[in-house]
C-alpha cells in the first residue's frame, strides 16, 4: 500500500506538473493569439485606408485633377530662386506687393517615407490688402498648386516675416529620382 | 504448453500438455521430487505458456456454509466473519454460491468456501518466482479432482470417494454433488512392511465412517481409485471392508497422448476452464503486484489522456497562430504593394493631402467677419494647423458707449464665435477693461 500510495503522490504530482505546464503554455499561446487579432485588425484597418486612398488617387489621376507644380531644375539654389520668383510673381498677379522668404528643401513628414515628398517652406508677409474678397482669392488660388498653409495671421506675429497679412506655406515637391 | 503441477508431500506431479480443440494432448506426465521441480523448469521454461498448480492437501479447508440468504456483499462479509471464525484469519480463500437451501425460519445459501494457507501460498508463489514463472492459478487438489470427475461424469447426488494411491501419501476426498465433504491426506506403509496394504484400506474405511457419522442420511456408495500404487490387494482389502461399488476410473477419453501415469489433480488443473472458475486462489503479494499495475496502468492512460488533450490543445492554437501569422504576412505585403503604387501617385496623393488638411478659407474668412459685430474691431486674427487641428485666436477691442456694452459686445462676440458651425471650442481667454473700452482674446478651433 506504501509503495502504491508513492506512485500515486508521484502521478499527482506529474499531472499537477502537467497542468501547470500545459495551462501555461495555452495561456502564452492564447495571449499571443490575441495579440495577433489585434495586429491583423489594425492593419486590416490600414490596409482598408489604403485602399480607399489609392481608390482616390486613381480616380484623381484618371480625372486630371491634379496639381501645377513650379519648374525645377538641378540645382537647388536656382530651385529655391525659381520659387521666390514665381511667387512673387504669383502674388502680384493677384494684386499683392509681398515680401517671400523660401527655406531650404526638406523631407516632408506629412507624408509616409516610402512615398518621398520634400516640402519647402515659405513665409509671405504683405503690407496692405484692397479687401477680404483679395485675400479669399490668394487662399483659393494656392489650391491649384502644391501649396499648404500652415499658419495664416492678420495683424499677427506669428510668422517671421515684415507685414500686416502674413501666411506661412509648405511647397510640396516630389524628387524626380522618387 | 501447459504445466500443471499438483504438489503432494515431497513429490510433485507434473503433467505437461498442449491443448486443443476438443481434447488435450498429454506430452509428459511424471512424478517429481520437489527439489527436481526447479530443473525441470528451467528445461522447459522455452516451451511452457501456462503453469496451473494445485497445492498441498495440508493448510486448505474445504468447507461448505449455509447462510441466511442477503444481499451479495452482505453475504460475501457474513461468509467471510464465518470463515475467520472457523479457521482463523491466516487464509486466503475463495467462494462459490451453490444455491438456495430451505433453511429453520427462512431460505438459506448454501456456499462453497476453499483456502489455502496464505503463508503456504505465497510459498509456492516465490518458488516459482525464483524461476520467473508466474503461475495463472493456485487452488488445491480436491478441486482441480471436482472439476475431472465432473468432466467424467462420475459427480452426481449420491456420494463419491474418490482415492489417489501414491507414495508415500495417498489422498482421499469425498464429494457429494458439486460440494467437497472430506479431504485427508492417508501415509501409505512400504510395501514389504505391509504387503497387502492392509492399513491404507483400514484408514480409508475409517475416513468412510467418519463420514457417515458426519453426514448420518448420506452413505458413501461409491469408491472410485486411481494412483501408482494401487495393487489389486488394496482393492479387495476395500471391497471386502467397505462394502462398496468401485468404480472404474479412466479419464483417457479426455485426453490425447501418453498417460500411462495418471495424475488425477494434474488432470483436473488441465481442465480447468479459467473463465468459469471459482477458486483460483492469488497470492496476497501477487495481488498487490496487479495492484500496483491496475493503478500505474489507470494513472499511465489519465495521464497520458490529459497529455493528448493539452497536446491537441497546444496543437490547434498553434496552427491558428501560424495562420494569423501568415494572414498578417499576407496583410503586410498586400499594404507594401498598395503604398508601392503610391509613390507613383504622389503628385496626387499631394493633392488629396491638401484638399482633405486645408481649411475652406473663404467660407472661414466671412464667418469670421460675420461674428464681429459693430463696435468690436479685431487687433489680430490668425490660424494654425497643430496636430490637434486648426487652432485660431483673434484679439480685438470692444468699444461701447460704456464698461458695460462694452462687457456685452465682448460677450456677443464670442456667443457669436460659439453659435458658429465653423468653429468649435471657443474660449474668451483675456478680457481687461480699458477705461470703457475692453479689451479681450478668444481662442477657438476650426471644425473642419
Amino acid at each position: 500500500m506504501g509503495k502504491q500510495k508513492v506512485i500515486i503522490f508521484a502521478f499527482v504530482v506529474l499531472m499537477v506538473l502537467l497542468f501547470f505546464l500545459g495551462a501555461k503554455k495555452i495561456r502564452s499561446l492564447q495571449a499571443q493569439i490575441g495579440e495577433q487579432k489585434e495586429k491583423i485588425a489594425k492593419l486590416d484597418q490600414r490596409l482598408d485606408r489604403v485602399r480607399s486612398l489609392e481608390e482616390s488617387l486613381e480616380e484623381r489621376r484618371m480625372t486630371g485633377k491634379v496639381l501645377h507644380q513650379i519648374p525645377r531644375v538641378q540645382d537647388p539654389i536656382a530651385n529655391k530662386v525659381l520659387v521666390e520668383k514665381f511667387l512673387k510673381s504669383f502674388l502680384s498677379k493677384l494684386g499683392f506687393e509681398a515680401e517671400v522668404k523660401v527655406d531650404g528643401e526638406r523631407k516632408s513628414k506629412d507624408f509616409p517615407d516610402l512615398i518621398g515628398v520634400n516640402e519647402v517652406p515659405l513665409r509671405i508677409g504683405t503690407q496692405n490688402y484692397s479687401s477680404y474678397e483679395q485675400v479669399m482669392n490668394m487662399l483659393e488660388e494656392f489650391r491649384y498648386f502644391p501649396f499648404a498653409v500652415e499658419i495664416l495671421t492678420i495683424g499677427g506675429t506669428d510668422v517671421a516675416v515684415p507685414g500686416n497679412l502674413r501666411i506661412q506655406l509648405k511647397y510640396y515637391v516630389i524628387p524626380e529620382d522618387s | 504448453m501447459l504445466l500443471c503441477v499438483d504438489f503432494s508431500g515431497e513429490k510433485v506431479n507434473v503433467l505437461l500438455a498442449k491443448k486443443k480443440k476438443e481434447k488435450i494432448e498429454v506430452v509428459e506426465s511424471l512424478e517429481l521430487d520437489v527439489s527436481e521441480l526447479g530443473d525441470y523448469l528451467t528445461s522447459k521454461s522455452g516451451k511452457i505458456e501456462e503453469i496451473r498448480v494445485s497445492g498441498l492437501l495440508e493448510n486448505t479447508f474445504h468447507k461448505i456454509l449455509s447462510v441466511p440468504d442477503m444481499k451479495s456483499k452482505m453475504l460475501k462479509e457474513a461468509v467471510e466473519s464465518e470463515v475467520i471464525k472457523a479457521f482463523g484469519n491466516d487464509y486466503q480463500f475463495k467462494q462459490q454460491d451453490l444455491g438456495e437451501v430451505p433453511g429453520p425460519s427462512k431460505v438459506n445459501r448454501k456456499i462453497m468456501t476453499v483456502g489455502m494457507k496464505r503463508d503456504n501460498l505465497e510459498e509456492l508463489s516465490k518458488l516459482f518466482a525464483d524461476y520467473r514463472v508466474k503461475p495463472s492459478i493456485f487452488t488445491t487438489y480436491p478441486v482441480a479432482l471436482q472439476i475431472l470427475l465432473e468432466k467424467m461424469e462420475l459427480l452426481s447426488e449420491e456420494t463419491l470417494a474418490f482415492v489417489e494411491i501414491a507414495h508415500p501419501n495417498s489422498r482421499i476426498v469425498i464429494f457429494q454433488g458439486k460440494e467437497i465433504r472430506v479431504t485427508r491426506e492417508l501415509p501409505l506403509a512400504e510395501r514389504g512392511k505391509d504387503p497387502e496394504s492392509s492399513a491404507l484400506a483400514k484408514d480409508i474405511y475409517r475416513t468412510l465412517l467418519f463420514y457417515t457419522e458426519s453426514f448420518p442420511n448420506q452413505k458413501v456408495t461409491r469408491l472410485a481409485i486411481a494412483g501408482n500404487s494401487t495393487t489389486s490387494e488394496i482393492l479387495e482389502n476395500l471391497r471386502q471392508k467397505a462394502g462398496l461399488e468401485i468404480i472404474p476410473f479412466s479419464p483417457e477419453s479426455l485426453f490425447q497422448g501418453d498417460i500411462s501415469e495418471i495424475h488425477p489433480g494434474c488432470l483436473g488443473l488441465a481442465l480447468v476452464d479459467l473463465g468459469h472458475f471459482s477458486f483460483g486462489l492469488i497470492p496476497y503479494s501477487v495481488q498487490e503486484k496487479r495492484k500496483m499495475k491496475k493503478t500505474m496502468t489507470l494513472f499511465s492512460f489519465i495521464f497520458l489522456s490529459i497529455l493528448l488533450v493539452f497536446i491537441l490543445a497546444i496543437f490547434r492554437l498553434s496552427l491558428n497562430l501560424k495562420n494569423l501569422n501568415l494572414r498578417q504576412g499576407g496583410i503586410t505585403g498586400e499594404i507594401k504593394l498598395k503604398e508601392e503604387r503610391m509613390k507613383e501617385l504622389s503628385l496626387e496623393l499631394v493633392s488629396h493631402f491638401i484638399e482633405t488638411s486645408q481649411p475652406p478659407w473663404s467660407e472661414i474668412l466671412l464667418e469670421l467677419a460675420a461674428a464681429v459685430p459693430p463696435g468690436v474691431s479685431l487687433k489680430s486674427m490668425s490660424m494654425k494647423r497643430t496636430r490637434k487641428g486648426w487652432m485660431g485666436e483673434v484679439c480685438g477691442i470692444a468699444d461701447g458707449a460704456d464698461e458695460i456694452n462694452s462687457l456685452v459686445l465682448v460677450e456677443r462676440i464670442q456667443n457669436n464665435f460659439v453659435q458658429s458651425p465653423l468653429f468649435t471650442g471657443t474660449k474668451l481667454v483675456y478680457k481687461k477693461l480699458e477705461g470703457k473700452r475692453v479689451a479681450f482674446k478668444i481662442i477657438y478651433q476650426l471644425a473642419v
